[in-house]
């Protein structure tokens, strides 16, 4: 923590610059400081666009899908009763 | 030290904006096959997949489906027991509504209505979070008058090693129970004993393989010659997935607080919803309320509260 310390103190401490070096230092700090903001901006709206574009692709691919699944498992559900209705007749059968 | 106040100014700067939703690590819900859609039908709440049974002849508007919404978004339907019954595919709600589902027309066969929420969180443009939608099946089951039947729905993790028992009240001494579902391999018979008036059938004795998929199984169990129909409706889902943990809630006085894991990017009491995993909502304590946690996965979880406790479905 104290090497941290330092390191900061040195770069920031103002009261021991002379009026140049200090005004220099707050430009450099002010302009770093608005580059980092918009670089960050602009990464993270790299970032935003690439998952929004992947959530309406995903969007799409799963409303496309919403269809057929429910065909498959209506059909899956019907046969399933079907078989267990002809399974019900055959015992009624059988007992008769 | 006063100069460390340029590291704050710095680090203000860039903290500026909406806050940030919160990403889940957690496969899609919708990759994983397990079901997430929050709908209401026949008088219950269900958490992704449900049975209803509707007596033939009947219209089918009487099951009264309603399908939860979050933030806005888009529902996207399809059940073939709505052909040419103008069910539209696809509507969109505002507001975390929920949308009662037009389903008319007289029950004539079984059928599945399927349901896709996709939910478009505030902000979602602007931040690097992929959101997904949320899916839930539910069986409409025709019956017969008179007819005995038994229904269960039941989420179980793919594989081998299902441990689901599913327990039914029964009188008799045995009963003969016939199961069948092609579409998942399950073609079982056996007759089971019946002791303290019930009788229970170990999922892994009809379906050794618990596959990847949805399965609506149809069976029937025989007592004394008397049939009972049954229907077992399974939401196979991935061995890797994990469902989401229940929230924390607690109530002092007409507030109600929620504490969800942090990976939850929403919760909810009735029609309000926030970006965020942890809110304080202001309820009256005598009503009933339906609580909600989703992350942008799509995993979720329903919670009924009653009268100062939650029931929760997962």
């Amino acid at each position: 923590m104290d090497t941290v310390s330092q390191i900061l103190d040195a770069i920031f401490n103002i009261a021991t610059m002379s009026t140049t070096g200090a005004i220099i230092r707050i430009a450099l700090l002010v302009f770093g400081g608005i580059a980092f903001f918009f670089i960050k901006n602009w990464i993270n709206k790299k970032l935003a666009e690439a998952a929004h574009k992947k959530t309406e692709e995903g969007r799409n691919k799963d409303q496309a899908g919403v269809e057929p699944e429910n065909r498959d498992l209506d059909d899956a559900a019907k046969k399933a009763e079907d078989d267990i209705e002809k399974a019900i007749k055959e015992r009624e059968g059988k007992k008769e | 030290m006063i100069n460390y106040f340029y590291f704050l100014f710095l680090f203000l700067l860039t903290a500026c904006g909406t806050p940030p939703i919160h990403t889940d690590p957690s496969e899609p819900t919708i990759d994983a096959n397990y079901l997430s859609a929050e709908f209401t039908a026949c008088g219950q709440v269900f958490n992704g997949i449900g049975i209803c049974e509707i007596e033939k002849g009947k219209d089918l508007s009487s099951l009264n489906i309603k399908v939860q919404g979050y933030f806005d978004g888009a529902i996207t339907m399809a059940a073939s027991c709505a052909v040419d019954r103008r069910l539209p595919s696809k509507v969109r709600y505002q507001k975390s509504a929920r949308y009662t589902v037009p389903l008319s027309g007289d029950a004539t066969d079984t059928c599945i209505f399927t349901v896709l929420v996709s939910p478009e969180y505030p902000d979602e443009k602007n931040q690097p979070v992929e959101i997904s939608s949320l899916k839930g099946h539910l069986y409409i089951k025709v019956v017969e008058r008179g007819w005995k039947t038994f229904n269960k729905h039941l989420k179980i993790k793919e594989g081998t090693n299902a441990s689901e028992t599913i327990a039914i009240k029964a009188d008799g001494r045995e009963a003969e129970v016939q199961l069948k579902d092609a579409s998942c391999g399950v073609d079982y018979k056996a007759t089971h004993q019946i002791v303290n008036g019930k009788f229970s059938i170990r999922v892994k004795d009809f379906m050794r393989v618990v596959p990847l998929k949805t399965c609506p199984v149809s069976g029937v169990f025989f007592i004394d010659g008397r049939p009972t129909r049954m229907t077992i409706f399974i939401d196979g889902y991935s061995r890797t997935f994990i469902t989401l943990a229940i929230p924390t809630v607690s109530v002092s006085g007409n507030n109600l607080t929620i504490v969800a894991e942090n990976s939850v990017a929403a919760v909810g009491v009735g029609s309000s919803m926030v970006v965020s995993n942890t809110e304080k909502f202001t309820i009256d304590p005598t009503k009933s309320y339906l609580i909600r946690a989703l992350t942008v996965r799509g995993r979720n979880i329903v919670g009924v509260f009653s009268k100062g406790r939650v029931t929760w479905i997962q």
